[in-house]
């Protein structure tokens, strides 16, 4: 029997589910229309230039969305280095010893944050760097030579979760402090990027604060460091808040509060939004994004209400295909997969026109890719004769090909709430399907997916790599030692050649060497076909009118210069 | 029986017969069509080589003559209409769409009809794999006693304390679910608890009345005993907790659809339009992602309680008659 509640709840949801038609549409007069019409700049997504005008102002919160909430605040432990999160917190809480220069893009050059200057010995294997003086953590204690070396002892001790981020100190020799504001690093072999990620990967924590069990520090949960802004509270599973520090060595930040608001569902984070809840709303949904654009009184929220962003991000997407697998060995295959994949149907009704199509696993707009480098255009007849000539063939006639008795079937592993992948997949497994290929479609749940690409335990996957420094180093994931638990070479991609080059990258200090070797890797890489590379993801990101100094950059917006106007003051 | 009691059943006919035919009633390819002077009669079951990459939309202007599926698209076919169209989908019910299209430009209708296989073979299966072994352990245990009776009841309780939900969640990670199969199964085996404690107390029951220690005296082995008369004795009150079990695997079909770790794709399932619908509740509003797969689980969920009240009424009515003969 039912008992009628669960009658009556069930007639409900579907009555929850009818969505209120808007009443606005009979009251839109013309005129309200034509003042509604989106400018070119927020179609763009372009900041127009009165945001970064004017005289600041102190005072104000500033709200912002994260659609993720990290398990800690310690980007130094691997079970909290979150990359949003930490990105959010660099230059607001913590801060490194350089930064990257965001007037410098697309470059960006290094410039001195809690480092005064640094010098490179002539073998690049010593660098002494000097340290600002006057500089207090949060606590009120001074930051000095031994907050370095605690730092690093820290990344460095096997015995705690930093393997992210210990990679780049493993070449280290040693670390010594003579005198309170000087650090000396003694690396072991060269490393381009040795420095660089020295100077700036390591957020600076209070050394009395490292002490104790890594897994339990209390900076875990509320964190120390010398930015302008300090930590005040954090609700899980609602929002962080963090207020001006008033002892901050540099120029005081205008913005008294900023409030982080943890809201991981996309429908929920819109419609909050949409509410005027926050200052700044991220990861806008293509879908949510385009829909806004209709110049309709329903959408005069976002146009009137909010600036637009849309800015490419140092990220693509791609396609593994496992090369252990027979089908998946051979580059044939793997140019032949290219033609089939749909990427302009995908273009058009997936990512709605807003993500540039890559080839390159470089920083797109960096020099360190081969601009002469090609899409492989949608071509099926083109991928029937690749397959054909790789010895996939349909001999027993049931529309599958098949080579030597094994007909060509794999199983895509996708994150199940990838909601690209969630739409994209359908649409490549109908165009396998018509080539000959059958596709079967797997959705893992996120914790064990990363574990199942590591572990070379799929067929096909795809993911997404992003890098906040425009300069990168590829060799974790396309050398051939990379493989398995070594790196992320998820793929088992082997070649000699590209193993070649990206040694020689690793000890080339000359930046116009260091691209042509580096665009020798993207050309190889392409022609290989090691992933089928599908797009950059842009940041869409939204601005509340009244929000001023916002700019976005690789090294995310600068929040330190961002001030309310007075009118928009809360 | 009475009128409700016809509804129901008349309303699982329905469902049923929707989830058998549905390659019949929503298909990319027609009932019967004559093109190219070849004459195919039911190319959507036979599936000609010849028209395999063909559609009705595209075949009704080549074609002789041609004879459409009620729905003339099917359940996995993507932007069938789109070059009419400038906006991208999902597109809003019209007479091409009946019931609108999904983020893939595909049918609604047509993938509310697939959907209903994958619905109902997940209600029903998960329901005979349950209905099998709950009935399996609880004569077992109600018929024997004593530690077996012991050892069933605390397997039992056990296992129904298991939060089911999570315990999906994690399997999902473990298993590779790339069909409906293992996620039935599945189901099936967390979900016989309920079956297992009620025939265990009915067993108990019988296995003391008069008939069944007739049939003992009389020399009968254990299993004939079971199989002839305690089960089929002890089988109504448990089919009418079965029907309710078919009710809420549907749900629960829903549920993990939502969260990603339901049927895995393009299998057309109900809970998988409703994630859609989640999405596309504002920005852009696609009202009939909800409002048609909502309409699709509730009306089945219910049809499913009242086939349960049904077969409860005529039980107690036959129980009732035997009462006045005796």
């Amino acid at each position: 029997m039912v008992p009628p509640m669960r009658r009556l709840a069930l007639v409900l949801l579907v009555l929850a589910a009818c969505p209120k038609k808007d009443a606005a549409d009979a009251g839109a007069s013309q005129g309200a229309a034509q003042a509604l019409t989106p400018t070119r700049a927020w179609l763009d997504g372009r900041l127009p230039a009165e945001v970064t005008e004017g005289t600041p102002v102190k005072g104000g919160t500033f709200t912002m969305r994260v659609h993720v909430e990290p398990a800690g605040l310690n980007r130094l432990h691997d079970q909290m280095a979150e990359g949003t999160m930490s990105r959010y917190m660099a230059g607001t809480i913590y801060e490194s010893l350089a930064e990257l220069d965001r007037d410098t893009h697309p470059r960006y050059d290094l410039k001195p944050l809690l480092a005064q200057s640094w010098e490179e010995s002539a073998d690049h294997k010593t660098l002494t760097i000097h340290l600002r003086k006057g500089v207090k953590f949060h606590d009120g204690s001074s930051f000095t030579s031994r907050d370095v070396k605690a730092v690093a002892d820290v990344v460095r001790n096997p015995k705690n979760a930093t393997k992210s981020i210990a990679s780049s100190f493993e070449d280290v020799e040693s670390i010594t402090t003579p005198d309170e504001h000087t650090v000396v690093v003694k690396w072991k072999k060269v490393y381009y990027l040795a420095n660089r990620n020295l100077l700036t990967s390591l957020p600076m924590m209070p050394a009395k604060a490292l002490e104790g069990d890594f897994d339990t520090l209390a900076i875990n949960r509320a964190p120390i460091g010398t930015g302008p802004w300090r930590f005040v509270s954090w609700e899980t599973g609602r929002a962080l808040t963090f207020t001006r520090f008033d002892g901050y060595w540099g120029q005081p930040a205008w913005l008294d509060q900023i409030v982080v608001r943890f809201v991981k569902d996309e429908t929920v984070a819109a419609q909050l939004w949409e509410k005027g809840e926050f200052d700044l709303m991220t990861r806008i949904a293509p879908t949510v994004w385009r829909s806004i654009e209709k110049p309709d009184p329903s959408n005069a929220w976002a146009i009137r209400g909010y600036h637009r962003v849309r800015f490419t991000d140092n990220s693509y997407g791609w396609v593994g295909w496992n090369e252990a697998r027979p089908f998946f060995a051979d580059k044939k295959v793997r140019r032949a997969l290219a033609h089939l994949y749909p990427a302009e149907k995908v273009a058009r009704n997936i990512d709605l026109d807003l993500e540039p199509p890559t080839t390159c696993p470089f920083y797109s707009e960096g020099p360190s890719c081969d601009p002469e480098v090609k899409p492989i255009p949608y071509d099926p007849a083109a991928a029937a004769r690749l397959l054909d000539e790789a010895g996939w063939k349909d001999s027993n006639g049931d529309g599958v090909r098949d080579r030597e008795g094994d007909p060509f079937q794999f199983t895509f592993a996708s994150n199940a709430y990838s909601v690209k992948m969630g739409k994209l997949l359908p649409l490549l497994q109908e165009e396998l399907r018509k080539a000959g290929i059958a596709m079967d479609i797997e959705k893992v749940e996120a914790a064990t997916y990363i574990k199942r690409l590591r572990d070379q335990d799929y067929d096909a996957c795809s993911l997404n790599w992003s890098n906040f420094d425009p300069i990168q180093d590829n060799y974790a994931i396309f050398h051939s030692s990379q493989t398995g638990k070594n790196g992320s070479n998820w793929v088992g991609y082997q070649n000699p050649e590209v193993d070649r080059l990206l040694e020689q990258i690793r000890a080339e200090f000359d930046d116009a060497r260091r691209i042509e070797l580096e665009r020798a890797v993207h050309r190889a890489l392409f022609e290989d076909q090691v992933y089928l590379w599908l797009t950059n993801r842009p940041m869409l990101d939204a601005v509340k009118v009244g929000v001023m100094g916002m700019k976005p950059s690789l090294a995310w917006y600068d929040l330190r210069k961002v001030w309310r106007a007075p009118a928009a003051k809360q | 029986m009475s009128r409700r009691a016809r509804l129901a059943f008349g309303l699982l006919a329905l469902l049923v017969g929707t989830a058998l035919f549905a390659d019949l009633l929503a298909n990319e390819l027609p009932l019967a069509v004559r093109t190219g002077g070849v004459t195919y009669v039911l190319p959507a079951l036979t599936k000609p080589l010849a028209l395999a990459d063909t559609t009705q939309l595209g075949l009704a202007s080549a074609a002789e003559w041609i004879v459409h599926t009620p729905v003339p698209f099917g359940p996995n076919q993507t932007f069938a209409t789109a070059v009419t169209r400038a906006e991208a989908a999902p597109w809003a019910p019209d007479a091409e769409h009946l019931l609108g299209t999904d983020e893939l430009g595909r049918d609604v209708l047509a993938r509310l009809i697939h959907g209903a296989r994958v619905s109902l073979l997940i209600g029903f299966g998960a329901v005979l794999i349950a209905l099998l072994v709950g009935l399996f352990l609880g004569v077992v245990a109600g018929y024997y006693g004593g530690f077996i009776d012991a050892a069933i009841s605390r397997l039992t309780e056990v296992t129904f304390t298991f939060p089911s939900f999570f315990f999906f969640i994690a399997l999902a990670g473990m298993l590779r679910f790339t069909s409906v199969v293992p996620l039935v199964i599945v189901m099936g085996l967390t979900r016989w608890t309920d079956i297992a404690r009620l025939v265990r107390a009915e067993t108990l029951k019988l296995k003391e009345l008069d008939f069944v220690l007739a049939v003992r005296v009389l020399g009968a082995s254990d299993a004939r005993i079971l199989a002839r008369h305690i089960v089929p004795n002890a089988l109504p009150p448990v089919l009418v907790a079965a029907t309710f079990g078919v009710a809420s695997a549907i749900l629960l079909e829903s549920a993990l659809a939502f969260l990603g770790i339901g049927v895995p794709p393009p299998t057309a399932s109900w809970g998988e339009l409703l994630i859609q619908a989640h999405r596309y509740l504002v920005h852009p509003g696609a009202w009939w992602l909800a409002v048609f797969p909502g309409l699709a689980v509730a009306g089945t969920v219910l049809t499913m309680n009242l086939v349960g009240e049904a077969l409860q009424d005529l039980q107690s009515a036959t129980s009732n008659a035997t009462h006045q003969t005796r």
